[in-house]
């Protein structure tokens, strides 16, 4: 008792200091994000550099990517990392919103709790688990009931018909992107149903006093306010579905032919994929300059789909409706 | 947030369970000294240098470090095993595929190296060791499978190297092709579309049937070439020997290249050699390729589609252990020519099960010679009671 006197201005002394400390951590935790982005670009741009400069813009412009020829360009791989994550997204998005207004304004408590643990288990199941369900399972199926079924009937269609066309192999663009889908599915809904319950009480009732009907409710007040933020959740499953590697690899069938055609039946590589295959076993310096470029040009494109939905969710904020 | 984190540890969490269970299969199985008199009652091979090393020596290292290429990697596996029984030395073959193995060997990172295709002069003289020499240890082969429900149990399909490269590239299409049925009559009522199936990672096998391919077309070696990774013009990638494997039996009408080890549960073709025969694959006929070939010295030739011998599987090649030739530690030499030494003789009797064909004898012998090269302080490694048995 007598000893606690003495200590106590130095305790304060000691609080001060730890205040400094703890603000120099955090000050290093922070710049530490950015030392480590810095590093990461400068890493890959130094690996990549005999490919940029050997190819330049073509490296964006060419589709051919022949490593005996050594010629490499990576628009056939941008192309198919831009059109299975949009078939995803396109997907994914009504059903994931459908079901995150039901789990939170529908749906009874006993149903509701445990389909939001569902989904919340879905999202931490690793891709390489969707990859072999997509192997085994997804793609014969695609192959043997929905791809002939689509050739026959949008595949007659004239114009939109284009994209249903060739030998039906169960592994191309369409099943990477059904795949990518059910794969984003659990982030966008759990994100959605998070953003959905935050709106405030007063504001539905205000609305359901005005005799609202349940629809109204929610088309007036819930999805206006949420808006923003459900457009973020669709982003982040965007940003999934753009680097995923594993189960894309195993679905999309991998083609090289370098050749864009619209049909999402034929087969089709990604950037990620492609850099998975071919990591392994490069022999010469040029491919592998030219895939660690892959890898800058697969860093650039989710770049600029995380701008384009800043961009987006700043914008749809400020309607009328959205929160303040 | 949380989730997402969750998600990170789960998928490090497989990450880590892969490769623990990589390295399980990697990494030799017993440490036990084995009894020589079982590998010895299994042999029965007539031939001189077999059954000489015993068990283990004074002055010799217990463990070896070893990466590369992954197609002999089933022969390798059983080479280790058994020779870590009879000798207690441990080998570490990491796999990896042919180019790390090259690598590796250039950088000394590894004690030998694996490789299923030859270092270029250049790369050679890269390396941070000195000269490095190429033991042939096997013949593996490459075998065209497919998938023809109507011709379930009947004659294998007769592909010519022309057809086959026209199937790849997309050139022809149906296999009821005219090109196909002056060769195969009973494809005439087979009205599908053939798909080609390759491997979509960066494998030697590529390579090798590239190589195939390109002296068999001239189409193929102007555009497409050979090399681990080609730009195939027409069909669908798969992952590893067991993903094309795999793609060929779940889907009728394709066509796919594997090993020999790979091809026993599918169809597999006959396909033309240089003498004009049809042949089947296996392990005497890939043993054949050897014979009608003039091999050189340094053992550093390609085989593939050359030889002239009658009962020669034309897609057949060897694979290499990459050495160097003057080695810096006296007891890793001591103990790299014995475990050589030993797969050359008495390892060349568990090839033939596992998909591979034991080395003819004229190729053991280039080998020998290579193997009679390799110094250590100036002195030839290899013990003199072996090199005096052959």
């Amino acid at each position: 008792m007598a000893v606690a006197k003495p200590v106590q201005p130095q305790a304060i002394v000691g609080t001060q200091s730890g205040d400094q400390v703890f603000r120099a951590f955090l000050i290093g935790a922070a710049l530490l994000v950015l030392l480590v982005m810095i590093a990461l670009i400068a890493v890959l741009v130094s690996g990549a550099s005999t490919s940029i400069s050997e190819f330049g813009f073509l490296f964006f412009a060419q589709t051919d990517w022949n490593p005996p020829s050594q010629l490499f360009g990576a628009l056939a791989y941008i192309y198919g990392t831009i059109v299975t994550s949009i078939i995803a997204l396109l997907l994914a998005t009504p059903f994931a919103i459908g079901a995150a207004i039901y789990v939170s304004e529908y749906a009874p408590r006993w149903l509701g709790n445990p389909i939001s643990f569902c989904v919340e288990l879905l999202v931490t199941i690793p891709s390489v688990v969707y990859g072999l369900w997509g192997y085994f399972t997804l793609a014969p199926f695609m192959r043997r009931t929905i791809e002939p079924f689509l050739k026959n009937t949008i595949g007659e269609v004239p114009i939109i018909g284009a994209l249903f066309q060739g030998p039906a192999t169960g592994r191309n663009y369409l099943t990477a992107g059904v795949i990518l889908a059910i794969m984003i599915t659990p982030t966008i809904l759990s994100i959605s149903r998070e953003i959905i319950t935050q709106v405030p009480r007063l504001q539905k009732e205000g609305v359901m006093a005005l005799g609202a009907t349940k629809w109204e409710t929610i088309r007036y007040s819930i999805l206006p306010y949420a808006r923003g933020g459900i457009i973020g959740a669709a982003m982040l499953g965007l940003a999934r579905a753009i680097g995923e590697t594993m189960a894309v690899t195993m679905v999309i069938g991998n083609s090289s032919t370098g050749r864009i055609t619209p049909s999402l039946l034929n087969t089709g590589a990604t950037i990620a994929s492609t850099i998975a295959n071919q990591y392994g076993d490069t022999v010469d310096a040029l491919h592998n300059a030219a895939l660690i470029e892959l890898g800058l040009v697969l860093l650039i494109v989710a770049s600029v789909f995380t701008i384009g939905a800043r961009v987006l969710v700043r914008r749809i904020s400020k309607l009328p409706g959205a929160r303040a | 947030m949380q989730t997402r984190k969750a998600l990170n540890v789960l998928a490090l969490a497989v990450i880590v369970g892969l490769i623990a269970a990589m390295g399980a299969l990697t990494s030799p199985v017993s440490r036990a000294q084995g009894t020589p008199e079982a590998t010895e009652s299994m042999g029965g091979m007539d031939m001189a240098g077999y059954g000489l090393i015993t068990g283990g020596v004074d002055g010799e290292a217990k463990r070896l470090n070893a990466s590369g290429a992954t197609f002999p990697l089933e022969l390798y596996k059983k080479w280790i095993e058994e020779y870590n029984k009879l000798t207690g030395v441990e080998i570490n073959y990491a796999g990896g595929g042919s180019g790390q193995g090259k690598k590796d060997i250039a950088a000394e990172a590894v004690d030998f190296a694996g490789s299923d295709s030859i270092m270029k002069d250049e790369e050679i003289s890269a390396a941070t060791g000195g000269n490095i020499l190429h033991i042939a240890t096997t013949m593996g082969a490459i075998v065209p499978v497919y998938n023809i429900p109507e011709l379930q149990g009947k004659d294998p399909v007769k592909l010519t190297g022309e057809n086959l490269a026209n199937i790849y590239l997309g050139k022809i299409t149906k296999w009821n092709d005219a090109a196909l049925v002056a060769d195969n009559p009973d494809l005439a009522n087979v009205d599908a579309d053939i798909l080609p199936v390759y491997r979509s990672d960066g494998s030697g096998t590529t390579n090798n049937f590239t190589i195939y391919l390109s002296s068999q077309s001239q189409e193929w070696a102007d555009t497409i070439k050979s090399g681990n990774t080609v730009q195939w013009p027409y069909g669908i990638g798969a992952n590893g020997n067991p993903g094309v494997a795999s793609e060929v039996s779940q889907t009728e009408y394709s066509i796919g290249y594997v090993e020999l080890a790979f091809a026993k549960d599918l169809q597999a073709a006959q396909v033309k050699n240089a003498a004009g025969a049809f042949v089947t694959a296996s392990a005497e006929s890939v043993s054949a390729a050897a014979k009608g070939v003039e091999l050189p010295d340094d053992m550093r030739i390609v085989i593939i589609g050359k030889s002239t011998d009658e009962a020669a599987w034309p897609i057949s090649t060897f694979t290499w252990l990459l050495v160097y030739e003057n080695q810096k530690d006296a007891s890793k030499a001591l103990s790299l020519v014995r475990y050589i030494w030993w797969g050359l003789h008495d390892g060349q009797q568990f090839a033939a099960d596992l998909g591979y064909a034991p080395l003819p004898a004229d190729a053991i012998a280039k080998d020998i010679a290579l193997l009679e090269k390799i110094m250590v302080d100036g002195k030839p490694a290899l013990p003199a009671e072996l090199a005096a048995a052959k």
